[in-house]
C-alpha cells in the first residue's frame, strides 16, 4: 500500500472539526509526499537505513478493531504499577478501562492548526511531517505553577495489530513555574509478523524553577519501527533530567533537542541502549546552549550484541552569546559479540569563548580478567557477563532517585539482559 | 589584529613567467601533458581524471564558507621563463635563488647548514633539487614528479593513484587532471634515508591555481623523514591550492611526514588569502609499517584537510599530530581518517586547535574499525582553545566499530586560556601577551615536539608571530 493510500484510509475516519486544521494536514502530508524518506546519502542518517521501513505497506491505525486478548491485558496490567498513574493507548487511542480516570492536569484535545505547521528546515523534518500527517488527537499535560503531580505519570503506549500499523503519537507537556513531573513513556508492542510502527512527537517546555524527570522507554517487538522527535525548552533555574532507555524494536530512532532559553538551568540527557539480533537504534541529540550560565550532561552507554548496531551522534552548540557555559558529554559503548558494531559522532559547536566543553567516546569488550575472576568463583560465563552487563547499565537508571521509578527500570532491564544473554 | 603584523613572506617576485590561458578544458589538460613530454598513459589518466571531475560536483559538508570558486577563472599552468634545459644549480635564474633566499631556503648546496634535501617548487613546477649526489649513493630517488616521469615511468605508473584514486573526491580529480609538479620519492629495500627530505611550496603567479602531487615510496625496511613548507605572497583575489599526496609504506618501513603550512591567509578583514583544499593519504601496505602526519597548519583563509592513513597490513601503525592556528577571517576544518583493516593495527590522533579572532577552526576526523581488524587500537585527543569571543572551535569525530576486539578512546575539550595561569605568569612578571604564548605553547607540545627540531623551531615561532596583537 502506498502511503497516498495509508492517507486515504486515515483521513476517512479521521475528520478535524476545524478546516484549517484538515487543510494544514493535508499540507504536512504533501510536503512529506515531496520530500519523501531519507536515504543514507543524508548526513543525518549516514548509519540508519529505512530500507525496510519503506517496503512496508502501512495501515492506518483506525482501521483495526482494537479488541486486545486475556494473555495481552495481563501483559499490558503487569506494566501497571499501583505507584503510578497510568494512561493507556492502543492503536493510537485511549483506552479508558486500562487507564486511570484522566487528571485535571491532563486533557485529550483534538489537534489544531497550529501544531502543523510545516518545518522544512528540521533536520528531523522528515519524520515530523510523517508524525503531523496523521495526528488527529494530543495529548496535553499542564502542570500549574507549585504544583506537584500525585504520582509519577505513565503514558503507556501499546500496538497490538494484526499487521503492520502506523501511529502517529503527539504529547505536549507545560510545567509552570515552580512546579514538578515525573513522566515515563512506555512504549511496547506485541508480536505479528511485519511489525508496527509509532512515529512519536514530544515537546516539553519547563518554566522557571520547575523541574522534570522524562523517561523514554522503549520496548517494542523486535520487528517493529519506532520513532521519535522531542523538543524540550528550559527556562530559568529549571531541572530536565531524561533517559532514552532502548530495548526493543527492529529500528528505533529518537531525536531529542534540549534548549536552553534562561539562565542557571541543568539538563542532564542520559541513554541507555540494550540490543541483540538485528536491532538498530540511532539516537541523535542536540544540546543547545542559546544562553549562558547553564549546564548540560550528556551520559550514553550501549551495549551490543548479536549484529546489532548503535548509532549515537550527540550535537553539542554554544551560541555565541552564551558565555560561561558547561557542558559534558559522554558516550560508552560495549561490544559482546564480533558482529555487533557502534557508531558515535560526538560534536561540538562552540561560538563562545568563555565556556567549558568537552566529549569523551569509548569502545571496547568486556575485561577477560573481570569474567575470569567470576570464573575462578563458580560463576559461570553467562552469568558473569550478566552481572557485568548490569553493573555497567545500572549506573544510568540510579540517575532517578525516586524508587518506584528505579524499581520499574531495573525490572525491564534485568528481562531485557536475560533475553539478551542467550544470544551471546 | 593590529597593523603592525605582516606577513614576511607576503612579497611577489618579479618574474617572467609562462603561463597557459585561464581556463579548464580537455585542450589545457593535453597541453599540460604536452608540455611536460608525458608518456601516452600519462594523458589518459589525466583524461579520465578530468572526465570524471565533470560528473562530481563541490563538496559542501565541510564547516566553512565561501564564495563559489569559478573553475574557468583560474590558470592551470604557470612557470618560470626557461631559455634552455638548464644543467646545474647555477643556471637557475639569479631572480628566483634570491626569492628562495629571502624565505630562508638557500638552494645552494654549499651554503646549507642543515642537511636537508630540498625540492622547490615554485608556481607550477619544480625549480630544483638539492643533494642529488648524497642521495644517488644510497639509491634513494628524490626528484620532481615530472622528472620521475620521464627517468623512473615505471615507478610513477605502478605507484600514482593506488591510495588516493582520481575518482575519490572533486578535489583529488581536478588534480588528476592538472597537476603540473611535485616530489617524488622512492626510498629502496632496506635503507634509512641518510638526510631529511624537503619541498618548499610556493604560489608567486596571479590567479593561479597550484595542483602539485607528492608520491613517496618507502619498501620493506626502509625510513624517511620528509617535510614540507609554503607560502605565498600577498594578493587581494584568493588562490587556488589543491594538491594530492600519496604515501606507501611497505613491510617494516616508516614515513614521517611533517608540513608547516604558511600560505597567505588573507588580510585582517579577510581579503584574499590561499584556499588549501588537499587530499593526503598514506598507506601501511606491509606488517609493521608506520606513517604518522605532523602538521601546523597557520596558513591560509580556508583549510580543507584530512591527512589520512589506511592501517591495511598487521601491527602496522598511522599517527595524526595536528596544530591548526587559525586567526582574522581564517577557516580551517581539518583532521584526519584512521581506516583499521589489519589485524592489530595501531592508531594516535593528537589534534590541538586554537581558534583567534574572528575565525572558525573544526576538527573532523573519522576512526574506523573494519570487521578484520582485531585488537585494533585507538587514541584521539582533539583539544580546543578559544583566544576571544567571536572565534568559533568545533569538533566533528566519526568512530565506527564492526569489531568487538577494538579498544577505543576518543576526548575532545574546548576552553579559553585560563584566566588564573595567565595571572600566575603576570604576577612572575611576564607580559600577558608573552603568558599566552608560553600557555598556547605548552598546550601545542605534545604536536611540536614531533617535529625534527628547526621546524620545530620555527613552528613555535611561527605560532608566537601570529598570535602577537591578536590577543589582549
Amino acid at each position: 500500500m502506498s502511503w497516498e493510500n495509508t492517507y486515504l484510509q486515515f483521513k476517512s475516519k479521521s475528520n478535524l472539526d476545524s478546516i484549517a486544521a484538515n487543510q494544514m494536514r493535508q499540507a504536512s502530508f504533501e510536503n512529506f509526499l515531496s520530500q519523501g524518506l531519507p536515504t543514507r546519502k543524508e548526513e543525518a542518517w549516514k548509519y540508519t537505513s529505512l530500507t525496510d521501513f519503506k517496503a512496508v505497506p502501512w495501515q492506518s491505525a483506525l482501521l483495526e478493531e482494537e479488541i486486545l486478548t486475556h494473555d495481552q491485558l495481563l501483559a499490558i496490567s503487569k506494566n501497571l504499577p499501583a505507584e503510578f498513574y497510568n494512561l493507556v493507548f492502543v492503536n493510537g487511542s485511549l483506552n479508558q478501562t486500562l487507564s486511570d480516570d484522566l487528571d485535571s492536569d491532563i486533557t485529550l484535545s483534538e489537534i489544531v492548526a497550529e501544531d502543523l505547521v510545516k518545518d522544512d528546515k528540521h533536520v528531523e523534518s522528515y519524520m515530523l511531517q510523517l508524525s503531523k500527517s496523521f495526528l488527529s488527537k494530543k495529548l496535553i499535560i499542564n502542570i500549574k505553577s507549585h504544583k506537584t503531580f500525585a504520582k509519577p505519570l505513565q503514558i503507556v503506549v501499546v500496538q497490538s495489530s494484526k499487521a503492520s500499523v502506523y501511529v502517529s503519537e503527539k504529547i505536549s507537556i507545560k510545567v509552570g513555574e515552580d512546579a514538578e513531573l515525573t513522566l515515563i513513556v512506555n512504549t511496547f508492542s506485541f508480536a505479528n509478523a511485519t511489525g508496527d510502527a509509532l512515529n512519536m512527537n514530544v515537546d516539553v517546555s519547563v518554566a522557571n524553577s520547575a523541574r522534570v524527570k522524562m523517561i523514554q522507554l522503549q520496548n517494542e517487538d523486535v520487528q517493529s519501527y519506532h520513532f521519535s522527535q522531542c523538543e524540550v525548552n528550559l527556562a530559568s533555574n529549571a531541572q530536565f533530567q531524561s533517559l532514552a532507555m532502548s530495548l526493543g524494536s527492529k529500528l528505533t530512532r529518537n531525536y531529542l533537542h534540549v534548549n536552553f532559553l534562561g539562565k542557571n538551568s541543568f539538563a542532564g540527557v542520559y541513554g541507555l541502549t540494550i540490543l541483540d539480533s538485528k536491532q538498530h537504534v540511532d539516537n541523535y541529540t542536540f544540546i543547545q546552549h542559546s544562553i549562558g550560565e547553564n549546564q548540560s550532561i550528556q551520559h550514553y552507554k550501549s551495549i551490543l550484541s548479536g549484529a546489532s548496531q548503535s548509532v549515537f551522534r550527540g550535537r553539542v552548540r554554544i551560541e555565541q552569546d552564551a558565555q560561561k557555559a558547561n557542558s559534558e558529554q559522554l558516550n560508552n559503548n560495549l561490544l559482546l559479540t564480533r558482529e555487533a558494531s557502534a557508531n558515535s559522532i560526538p560534536q561540538l559547536e562552540i561560538y563562545a569563548d568563555d565556556v567549558k566543553a568537552g566529549h569523551g567516546s569509548t569502545m571496547g569488550q568486556l575485561n577477560k580478567d573481570e569474567i575470569f575472576y567470576f570464573l575462578s568463583r563458580g560463576i559461570n560465563q553467562f552469568e558473569a557477563v550478566k552481572m557485568l552487563a548490569f553493573g555497567y547499565a545500572k549506573e544510568l537508571v540510579y540517575k532517578f532517585e525516586d524508587q518506584s521509578v528505579q524499581d520499574f527500570l531495573m525490572k525491564s532491564l534485568h528481562s531485557k539482559l536475560e533475553r539478551m544473554i542467550q544470544n551471546v | 589584529m593590529s597593523e603592525s603584523y605582516e606577513y614576511k613572506y607576503g612579497f611577489t617576485t618579479d618574474i617572467e613567467t609562462e603561463a597557459f590561458p585561464k581556463g579548464l578544458s580537455e585542450d589545457i589538460v593535453r597541453m599540460i601533458s604536452l608540455k611536460k613530454n608525458e608518456p601516452e598513459w600519462m594523458l589518459d589518466y589525466r583524461l579520465k581524471s578530468y572526465r570524471h571531475w565533470l560528473t562530481l560536483t563541490e563538496p559542501t559538508w565541510a564547516h566553512v564558507s565561501y564564495p563559489k570558486i569559478d573553475f574557468q577563472a583560474l590558470t592551470y599552468y604557470a612557470a618560470p621563463k626557461e631559455k634552455k634545459e638548464k644543467t646545474s644549480m647555477d643556471e637557475i635564474d639569479p631572480e628566483l635563488v634570491k626569492t628562495f633566499e629571502r624565505l630562508g631556503i638557500p638552494l645552494s648546496e654549499q651554503k646549507r647548514i642543515s642537511g636537508v634535501a630540498v625540492d622547490v617548487v615554485f608556481d607550477s613546477v619544480s625549480i630544483a633539487t638539492t643533494h642529488h649526489q648524497e642521495l644517488d649513493e644510497v639509491g634513494v630517488i628524490f626528484c620532481s614528479i615530472s622528472e620521475a616521469l620521464t627517468k623512473h615511468p615505471d615507478l610513477v605508473k605502478k605507484h600514482l593513484g593506488t591510495v588516493i584514486p582520481p575518482s575519490d573526491n572533486y578535489y583529488a580529480a581536478l588534480n588528476g587532471a592538472v597537476f603540473s609538479d611535485g616530489s617524488f620519492v622512492y626510498i629502496p629495500k632496506g635503507v634509512r634515508c641518510p638526510i631529511d627530505l624537503s619541498t618548499y611550496f610556493r604560489i608567486n603567479a596571479k590567479e593561479t591555481g597550484q595542483f602539485e602531487r607528492t608520491l613517496i615510496i618507502a619498501e620493506e625496511d626502509s625510513f624517511v623523514n620528509y617535510l614540507e613548507g609554503c607560502t605565498a605572497p600577498q594578493r587581494d583575489e584568493n588562490q587556488l591550492h589543491a594538491a594530492v599526496v600519496e604515501l606507501i609504506a611497505m613491510e617494516n618501513a616508516e614515513i614521517k611526514y611533517s608540513t608547516v603550512q604558511n600560505w597567505y591567509t588573507g588580510d585582517k578583514n579577510g581579503v584574499g588569502g590561499i584556499y588549501n583544499f588537499v587530499t593526503k593519504r598514506g598507506i601501511c601496505k606491509g606488517k609493521h609499517s608506520k606513517i604518522s602526519w605532523t602538521q601546523v597548519e597557520s596558513g591560509s583563509a580556508i583549510t580543507w584537510k584530512y591527512p589520512s592513513v589506511i592501517l591495511l597490513g598487521d601491527y602496522s601503525e598511522g599517527a595524526f599530530y595536528s596544530v591548526a592556528l587559525t586567526h582574522d577571517h581564517m577557516q580551517a576544518d581539518t583532521g584526519t581518517k584512521m581506516i583499521h583493516i589489519g589485524k592489530n593495527t595501531k592508531s594516535t590522533i593528537i589534534s590541538k586547535g586554537i581558534s583567534a579572532g574572528h575565525s572558525s577552526n573544526a576538527y573532523r576526523g573519522q576512526v574506523k574499525i573494519m570487521a578484520s581488524a582485531e585488537n585494533a587500537r585507538n587514541y584521539s585527543q582533539c583539544d580546543s582553545m578559544l583566544v576571544g569571543d567571536k572565534s568559533s572551535a568545533h569538533t566533528f569525530p566519526y568512530i565506527e566499530v564492526k569489531n568487538k576486539s577494538a579498544t577505543l578512546e576518543h576526548e575532545a575539550t574546548t576552553s579559553r586560556i585560563s584566566e588564573d595561569q595567565i595571572f600566575y605568569l603576570q604576577s612572575r612578571g611576564l607580559n600577558s601577551e608573552k603568558a599566552i604564548s608560553m600557555l598556547v605553547n605548552g598546550f601545542c607540545k605534545e604536536v611540536f615536539k614531533q617535529l625534527p627540531l628547526e621546524f620545530s623551531v620555527e613552528a613555535v615561532k611561527l605560532i608566537e608571530m601570529k598570535l602577537e596583537n591578536s590577543v589582549g
